[in-house]
């Protein structure tokens, strides 16, 4: 069994770069018409094609209720687990890179602690205080908040921790990941229940906020975040070596960490916004592309977005229509997936020290 | 003049690191820096190729100041190979050498003889596709130079090398080897600069020693002048006497046992209970001692 096994990873890895760009070129698309078509909402290939068509204009005819929430509910969904897939992914690998360390994920720039506690903030004192009603807090106030927060946190570490070190970027990481979460503490010790529950959800990631509005504010931000990334797959290479052989290879070194933070903190920032904290991918991602594409950047980021946003659709599949009508948060399935996988890389990496 | 430092002086924390360190180096040298462990051979590495600004002096390199060139375009005129290089993720070999072709922005397609070629001249045909972190240090270290080799291959105009230690970790037969293949490579107007702890390498390859201490020069210039036991002794505050290679001719050193070494040897002998005069222990060596080669 376990021969047969790692036969089965030698064949995918033997296959040239092309073939297995195909394979997960190919899951992905049958991971979206999978997710199109599964759910509380049943929809077949025919209705798929109607609704679309009608959008267009092709039909005159009215869209249905049924077509209507597939197009503005479903498909928006689906739109929303790619690209949060993507942008968590790909900021996993960069992260990875430029702190030349495989267990570092995009959290640790304090953008999900920082997010989570203004989220926080904003849910608990502004429902309080009721100026807003509760739709307007959720869906414009909480990712803005959010968003704020993830940039804040992230300059303060940035600043904190900016030196000759990456251990004391780390410490920094960890000082304000520690901070946020004690002052989460403290505003979740005086909310009440409803805020404490939509706090909860939030913090466990949500993929359902999702709305064609929402996705054309972050869509830009994401891409471009996960352009600059990919663009900078060299530096990144060359980075494994050490700063110091880095620079000897011409890169700029402080510029190219800088930036990276920076779009980093944009990308997760506005998939946090939306979606909430989705733990794991932008972990565990990275690892899986590793396994089968070698660490090259140049593959590792690409391959990252899609296998990142692979993976977000299935868990989020998966909550939609595991416990209907009702719904698990997202992060709970990735959680779920990811925790064992990541016992299982510690493991791997164990036996592989002593070969 | 391909690098030339002036006055060069680095402070850091309060320590003197480095201090007035004056050279001046051409086309197709092949220097060798020297000195004992914490004289400062690194942080003059570190100083000539841009990674660490002098708190005195200036450097320049083909006529333009070190301080003002961007980190790409030095990479583009020369090549460095630093002490330690630990690599993250498991890259392979091949992988590792090809990124010395990043900062001239050559395909690897558009290289590959020229990375053949040197994969074959460091020895590395069987390991190329094995991962970096499963080869052992001397390996490492060869894909290394491989790497830096190829980087300074593509440079514009006069190619410049610097290597702290290239041939630590390597046997005897991969010293002589790696070392041909850089002196070939100075033939052909490759300038080399590079620390080497065996002062017998260096006299049989380089063509110019800089001998440090404490952070300053001892001497510096033609091997022919540098090798010889006062400049040695000054530097290491070792006894050596110089010899010519019977085969090769370039000069050859031998060392001899110091003050701190007979120290040892009579305390041990007195443990032991030997009875065995002192003196006679270093009777062969002072035999030699007077038997003056040096001419």
């Amino acid at each position: 069994m376990k021969v047969a096994n790692q036969q089965k990873t030698h064949l995918i890895k033997d296959l040239s770069i092309g073939y297995k760009a195909g394979i997960f070129g190919g899951l992905l698309l049958f991971l979206v018409i999978l997710a199109s078509q599964m759910g509380v909402l049943q929809v077949s290939f025919e209705e798929m094609g109607l609704a679309m068509s009608k959008s267009i204009g092709w039909h005159s005819e009215e869209l249905t209720a049924r077509e209507r929430a597939w197009l503005n509910i479903r498909l928006p969904r689906i739109a929303l687990a790619l690209l949060v897939g993507t942008a968590l992914a790909c900021s996993g690998a960069g992260m990875q890179a430029i702190f030349r360390n495989p267990l570092v994920e995009p959290g640790l720039v304090g953008v999900s602690a920082g997010a989570a506690l203004f989220a926080a903030v904003a849910l608990v004192f502004l429902q309080e205080m009721s100026l807003f009603n509760d739709h307007f807090i959720n869906y414009y106030i909480l990712p803005v908040a959010a968003f704020l927060g993830g940039l804040l946190a992230t300059w303060l570490i940035y600043k904190l921790g900016k030196g000759q070190s990456i251990a004391l970027f780390i410490l920094a990481g960890v000082a304000v990941n520690a901070a946020c979460g004690a002052l989460i503490g403290l505003v979740v010790f005086h909310a009440d229940d409803t805020a404490l529950r939509s706090f909860t959800f939030w913090n466990l990631g949500d993929l359902s906020g999702a709305s064609w509005g929402a996705l054309t504010l972050i869509t830009p931000l994401i891409l471009i975040s996960a352009g600059y990334l990919y663009r900078q797959h060299r530096a990144y290479d060359a980075l494994a070596m050490g700063d110091r052989q880095a620079f000897h290879l011409g890169v700029d070194v402080e510029k190219v960490r800088k930036r990276s933070i920076f779009f980093v903190a944009l990308a997760v920032g506005s998939a946090v916004a939306i979606a909430g904290a989705i733990g794991f991918i932008g972990l565990v991602v990275p690892h899986l592309v590793r396994l089968v594409f070698g660490p090259s950047h140049r593959y590792l980021i690409l391959f990252s977005a899609l296998l990142g946003s692979s993976l977000l659709l299935l868990a989020d599949t998966y909550s939609r229509t595991a416990v209907q009508p009702g719904e698990l948060p997202v992060g709970i399935v990735t959680a779920m997936l990811g925790a064992p996988f990541f016992i299982y890389l510690i493991k791997r990496m164990k036996s592989k020290a002593f070969l | 003049m391909i690098l030339e430092a002036q006055e060069v002086s680095i402070k850091i924390g309060g320590k003197t690191l480095l201090r007035g360190i004056d050279l001046s180096i051409k086309e197709g040298e092949f220097w060798t820096i020297a000195g004992c462990n914490g004289a400062g051979k690194s942080t003059l590495i570190r100083a000539l190729s841009g990674d660490l600004h002098p708190t005195q002096g200036k450097i320049m390199l083909k006529n333009r100041w070190l301080t003002e060139l961007p980190s790409l375009e030095m990479a583009q005129m020369r090549a460095v190979l630093t002490q330690h290089n630990n690599v993250n993720f498991s890259f392979k070999v091949r992988d590792l050498i090809t990124l010395g072709l990043m900062p001239h922005g050559i395909p690897e397609e558009a290289a590959s003889d020229k990375i053949a070629e040197i994969i074959v001249e460091c020895g590395l045909e069987e390991l190329q596709d094995r991962s970096f972190e499963s080869l052992s240090g001397g390996e490492q270290q060869r894909a290394h130079l491989a790497r830096v080799l190829l980087q300074v291959s593509f440079s514009k105009g006069d190619p410049l090398l610097l290597l702290d230690e290239p041939t630590s970790a390597l046997d005897i037969a991969q010293q002589h080897r790696m070392l041909q293949l850089l002196s070939s490579r100075v033939m052909n107007g490759l300038t080399v600069i590079a620390i080497i702890h065996d002062l017998n390498l260096a006299a049989q390859y380089a063509d110019h020693i800089l001998f440090l201490k404490n952070g300053e020069t001892v001497a510096q210039g033609r091997k022919q002048q540098m090798m010889c036991s006062s400049i040695i002794e000054k530097t290491y505050g070792q006894p050596v006497s110089v010899w010519t290679h019977p085969t090769v001719g370039c000069p050859y050193i031998l060392a001899e046992p110091c003050p701190y070494h007979h120290e040892k040897v009579k305390a041990n002998g007195h443990r032991h209970g030997s009875t065995k005069p002192l003196n006679t222990m270093s009777q062969p060596w002072a035999i030699n001692k007077n038997n003056p080669t040096e001419a």
